[in-house]
């Protein structure tokens, strides 16, 4: 775990979910549902519901949730963020529940490995695709005419600083 | 006015046609553009890997910006948000500023605060203006409805300023007006196109584009156009894999950038504005544009 000392105070990247969950207040819930009510994921995805998820964090059953995939079916639309009357902010609690798994070794879906990896290795989630036109012709950023993606610069202090703030434990269990 | 074109990684690796529509259109209107030689993921999708990695990522664009004394065009939704996000919680939150700060020196950069982020609809409604717009346009598109599709990081969170609000008409409603097309409303105008559910699972995420595009098509729209490059992913990219999964064949809507339609308001070839990119029936809708 790495400190920086900063003007007498201590400042630390590493996340707890204690915090959060002190910060986040999901006890203020009443369950009103309206979050679930207007959710986009809760409509295709059969078992999230984000009052259910604020419900188990509430009754402590954060164990459960950060073991299961379901946490990371929310589409990040934020609609859970505006529609709470008590400002609890399902979303925030979701991805409260998803550092934590991150924290605590759990493998995400193929797709975010992927992305993590990426970024790890060009410094964006996905590098520039050929793309099929539709007169079949595959065509990539040269052939268009687009100039070259830019990376960063100094790459192994970038990397160096993206482990820093919460890729360690990823890179250790997906094996970058 | 000069700004820096932060791309984002989605229209930067795949949505090319965003990206030569942006460089075609904005310098006719007197927006110059500046190509960033150094540049990283803005952390949108990683948020749930790290709630830091976010702010350091988007301090570091913003401190890039600062060190060229320019401000940025985001075309991308969740690039914008996070980024707005980062100067908003930074300023708010100086331990977190300074923290930041501490990583950004070791690269030899430095984020104050000075650099502004813009998304191209404030820099089409705002900075430009409607009026230079109507100005400017070598002719009026015929009164076709076209459907707007903001996505939902141009509106929420209300937390901090958005550049579109609910209240009120669209500035993206007003700028399809300025060139001559209809603003038709549909009950999932404000609505998430389901991006984001595509690591979960891809077919909920396609489920959920086949009903906007249903919707819209229901209330006669005969075009979708939004800025995002997720939602025009989602909207035109995936129409036929909706209709796989849902077995509905009359999913088949024009989707496509505003600043396509701009472009070709403004006289330009749709070579020039990558529309054959488009996976969506976008030749519909040139064969009714065209006088």
């Amino acid at each position: 775990m790495l400190f920086y000392l900063i003007g007498g105070w201590i400042f630390t990247f590493k996340f707890s979910l204690e915090d959060a969950v002190k910060e986040l207040r999901p006890q203020l819930c009443y369950q009103c549902m309206k979050c679930s009510s207007g959710c986009t994921a809760a409509k295709v995805v059969n078992n999230y519901r984000p009052h259910e998820i604020v419900a188990l964090v509430k009754a402590g059953y954060s164990d459960e949730l950060i073991n299961s995939d379901v946490i990371w079916a929310c589409s990040v639309c934020l609609k859970c963020v505006e529609y709470c009357p008590q400002r609890v902010s399902p979303f925030e609690v979701v991805m409260a529940l998803r550092n934590e798994s991150i924290a605590r070794g759990r493998v995400p879906p193929k797709s975010f490995v992927e992305m993590a990896k990426s970024v790890l290795k060009v410094g964006h989630i996905q590098e520039p695709m050929y793309i099929m036109s539709k007169d079949f012709e595959e065509v990539s950023r040269m052939e268009l005419g687009l100039p070259e993606m830019p990376k960063p610069k100094d790459f192994e202090k970038f990397k160096q600083h993206v482990l820093l703030v919460g890729f360690e434990k990823l890179k250790e269990v997906i094996r970058v | 006015m000069k700004f820096l074109l932060y791309l984002g990684c989605t229209t930067a690796t795949k949505q090319y046609g965003y990206e030569l529509s942006l460089r075609a259109t904005l310098p006719l209107l007197g927006v110059e553009l500046e190509h960033p030689k150094d540049m990283n993921c803005c952390g949108v999708p990683m948020k749930g890997i790290s709630k830091f990695y976010p702010y350091y990522a988007c301090a570091r664009i913003m401190a890039l910006a600062e060190s060229q004394g320019l401000d940025i065009i985001a075309p991308c939704n969740g690039c914008h948000l996070n980024l707005t996000e980062t100067i908003y919680k930074l300023k708010l939150n100086p331990l977190l500023m300074s923290a930041v700060n501490e990583l950004l020196k070791e690269e030899g950069l430095k984020y104050t605060g000075k650099a502004m982020v813009y998304h191209p609809v404030e820099i089409l409604h705002d900075k430009i203006g409607i009026e230079k717009i109507t100005s400017s346009i070598k002719r009026k598109l015929p009164e076709i409805p076209v459907s707007s599709h903001p996505g939902c990081h141009l509106i929420r969170p209300t937390e901090f300023p958005r550049p579109e609000t609910r209240d009120g008409p669209l500035k993206l409603d007003r700028l399809i007006e300025a060139i001559g097309l209809k603003a038709r409303d549909y009950p999932e105008k404000y609505e998430c196109c389901g991006a984001a559910i595509l690591p979960y699972s891809p077919e909920a995420a396609i489920k959920t584009a086949a009903f906007r595009i249903k919707r819209a098509l229901a209330v006669g729209s005969k075009a979708i156009t939004s800025l995002c490059p997720y939602c025009i992913d989602m909207l035109d990219g995936k129409q036929d894999a909706a209709k796989t999964i849902t077995g509905d064949q009359n999913i088949s809507i024009p989707a496509l950038y505003y600043t396509q339609l701009l472009g070709l308001a403004l006289g330009l070839d749709e070579k020039e504005l990558g529309m054959s990119l488009n996976m969506s029936p976008v030749e519909v809708l040139l064969e009714e544009v065209k006088v």
